[in-house]
C-alpha cells in the first residue's frame, strides 16, 4: 500500500502523535482556575499550543490523504491497473509521491499555524496591557462555561446515538472485513501453532473429559455399520501378521492344553477296541456255529438257552 | 475313552461263552505261557553261555519231563493270579471273557488254584462246554464257576482302579 512505503520520517511523526490523540474516556471537564493559572504562570502555554495544533493538523491531514491515497490505489486495483511487474524499483508510487507531498504540505501549514498562534497571542496579551477593558475575561469565561454546559447536557445522548451507530456499524465492518481476509491463512502465516499447542495442557484437557459419558452416548452398532469390512481386509497385510506370530509357540501351548498323549491314547485305544470287537464277534459267531453243529449231532431239538450270569459290578 | 459295544454283542454280555471262544483264549493263555518258558529256557542257556561254559546258545533242557512241569506250574501260577486277580488272563482279556462264581462274585485264590491245576491235569475237561448245553466246561461244573462275555470289563475295572 502506498502508506507503508512514506519516508522514514513521517512515520516518527505519526508514532509521536499517536499517544496525543488518546481521548479521555470521561467527558471532557473544564479546566478548574487553578490548572488554567498554573498553565499560564509557566510561560509556555503557546507553546504547548502551538505543538499541539502542528500535531494535530499534520495528523488530520496525513490521515486524509494517507485514505484517499490508498483508495484511489486500491481503485485502480480494483479497475485491473496493477504496476507492472518490469518497473524501474527506485520510482516511487504516485500514491506515495502524493501523501508524501500533502504531509510536507501539512507541516509548512502547521509551521505557520503555530507561527501564528504564538504571535497572536502575544499581541493579545499587549493589547489586554494597553486596553484592559476591551478584552472581557468574565464574558469569555461565562461563554466557556455555557457552551461546556450544554455539552454536558447533550454528550450523554449524544454518545449513547454515537454506541447505537458503532453497534450498528461495526458488526458490519467485521463482516465486510472478515470477507476479505483469509483466516486460515492468516492464522498458518502468523500464528506459531506449535508454541501454542505446547503451551495447552493436554493431561489437564484429557483429565476433564468424561470419556464414560461420550461412549455412551456413543452408538457403536452405528458406527460398526458403517465401516467397510471387506475395504479393512483388503488393505490387511496379512502376511505381516502371520510372520509375527509365533506359530511355534502357539503350537506348543496347544498341544499341552490338549494332553497330546492321551488324545493319541485313546484314538488308538478306540481303533484296536474296533478290531478286537471284530475279533471277538468273529469268535461268538464261530461259538453258535459250533453250538449248532454239536447240537444237530448230538440230535437236539430246542436251542441252547444261554442265561446270563449275574454281575452286578461284582464281576471285574 | 468309552467305547459303545456293538448291537449285535450287547445281548450276550454275561453269557456263557461258547466253545471257540474259550478254546481261543485258551490257546492265547497257551502261547503266552510258552513264551514265557522258552524266555526261561533261553534266560537259562545264555546264563551257561556266559557263566557254565558252554560254547552255544540253544533252547534245550535238560529233561522234557522238568520242563513239561516247569511249564505246567508256569501255567497253573498264571492262571490262578489272573482268575483271582480280576477273572480275566490274557487270553480271556483278548476274547473279551471272564471268569466268575456261577452266583457272579469273583473266584477266590483258593478255587482259582484248584480250577488252574485241574486244567492243566485235565484240559480236555474245556471240551464239555462245547457239548454242555449251558457251555459249562467240567472244571466249571466241578467249582461251580462261568466264563461269559464280558467285553467291557476290564476297561471298566481298568478306569476304575486308575487314580481320579
Amino acid at each position: 500500500m502506498a502508506v507503508q512505503s512514506l519516508p522514514e520520517d513521517q512515520h516518527a511523526v505519526r508514532t509521536v502523535a499517536a499517544p496525543q490523540m488518546r481521548r479521555p474516556r470521561g467527558p471532557v471537564e473544564p479546566a478548574s482556575p487553578s490548572e488554567t493559572e498554573e498553565v499560564a504562570d509557566d510561560g509556555t502555554p503557546t507553546q504547548e499550543l502551538s505543538q499541539l495544533v502542528e500535531h494535530a493538523a499534520l495528523i488530520a491531514v496525513g490521515v486524509v490523504v494517507a485514505t484517499v491515497a490508498t483508495s484511489s490505489e486500491i481503485a485502480w486495483r480494483t479497475l485491473g491497473r496493477h504496476r507492472q511487474r518490469g518497473a524501474r524499483s527506485d520510482e516511487a508510487p504516485l500514491a506515495a509521491v502524493v501523501t508524501g507531498a500533502a504531509i510536507g504540505a501539512a507541516m509548512e501549514a502547521a509551521t505557520i499555524g503555530a507561527w501564528a498562534l504564538r504571535n497572536g497571542w502575544a499581541v493579545a496579551r499587549w493589547g489586554t496591557w494597553l486596553f484592559p477593558s476591551a478584552v472581557p475575561g468574565a464574558l469569555v469565561r461565562r461563554t466557556a462555561e455555557r457552551w461546556n454546559e450544554r455539552w454536558e447536557a447533550t454528550s450523554e445522548r449524544s454518545r449513547g446515538a454515537a454506541a447505537a451507530f458503532a453497534r450498528e456499524l461495526v458488526p458490519e465492518v467485521i463482516d465486510a472485513t472478515l470477507d476479505q481476509v483469509d483466516l486460515t491463512a492468516l492464522v498458518e502465516d502468523r500464528v506459531d501453532l506449535d508454541t501454542v499447542v505446547a503451551s495447552v495442557d493436554l493431561d489437564a484437557v484429557v483429565a476433564a473429559i468424561d470419556l464414560d459419558r461420550i461412549v455412551e452416548r456413543l452408538d457403536v452398532d452405528a458406527v460398526a455399520r458403517r465401516i467397510d469390512l471387506d475395504a479393512v481386509v483388503e488393505r490387511l497385510d496379512v502376511e505381516r501378521v502371520v510372520r509375527r506370530i509365533d506359530v511355534t509357540a502357539i503350537a506348543r501351548e496347544v498341544i499341552d492344553e490338549l494332553d497330546l498323549l492321551t488324545l493319541i491314547r485313546d484314538s488308538s485305544e478306540s481303533v484296536t477296541s474296533e478290531a478286537v470287537d471284530d475279533l471277538r464277534l468273529g469268535a461268538v459267531d464261530a461259538d453258535r456255529a459250533v453250538a449248532r453243529a454239536i447240537d444237530r449231532v448230538l440230535r437236539r431239538r430246542s436251542p441252547r438257552t444261554l442265561e446270563p450270569v449275574p454281575h452286578d459290578g461284582l464281576t471285574p | 475313552m468309552n467305547v459303545a459295544l456293538p448291537a449285535e454283542a450287547r445281548a450276550i454280555q454275561h453269557t456263557h461263552a461258547g466253545l471257540v471262544s474259550r478254546v481261543a483264549a485258551a490257546s492265547v493263555d497257551l502261547a503266552f505261557v510258552s513264551v514265557a518258558v522258552g524266555g526261561v529256557v533261553l534266560a537259562r542257556s545264555v546264563w551257561r553261555y556266559f557263566f557254565g561254559g558252554s560254547n552255544v546258545i540253544e533252547l534245550q533242557w535238560p529233561s522234557q519231563l522238568t520242563l513239561a512241569a516247569l511249564g505246567g506250574v508256569v501255567l497253573c501260577l498264571y492262571l490262578t493270579w489272573g482268575w483271582a486277580r480280576t477273572g480275566r488272563t490274557l487270553g480271556k482279556r483278548v476274547l473279551g471273557l471272564a471268569l466268575t462264581r456261577i452266583t457272579g462274585e469273583r473266584v477266590g485264590w483258593p478255587i482259582a488254584a484248584l480250577r488252574a491245576i485241574s486244567y492243566v491235569v485235565f484240559p480236555l475237561g474245556l471240551l464239555w462246554s462245547g457239548i454242555s448245553t449251558s457251555n459249562r466246561s467240567l472244571q466249571d461244573l466241578v467249582f461251580r464257576t462261568a466264563v461269559v462275555y464280558d467285553w467291557r470289563g476290564a476297561r471298566r475295572a481298568g478306569r476304575e482302579a486308575r487314580p481320579a
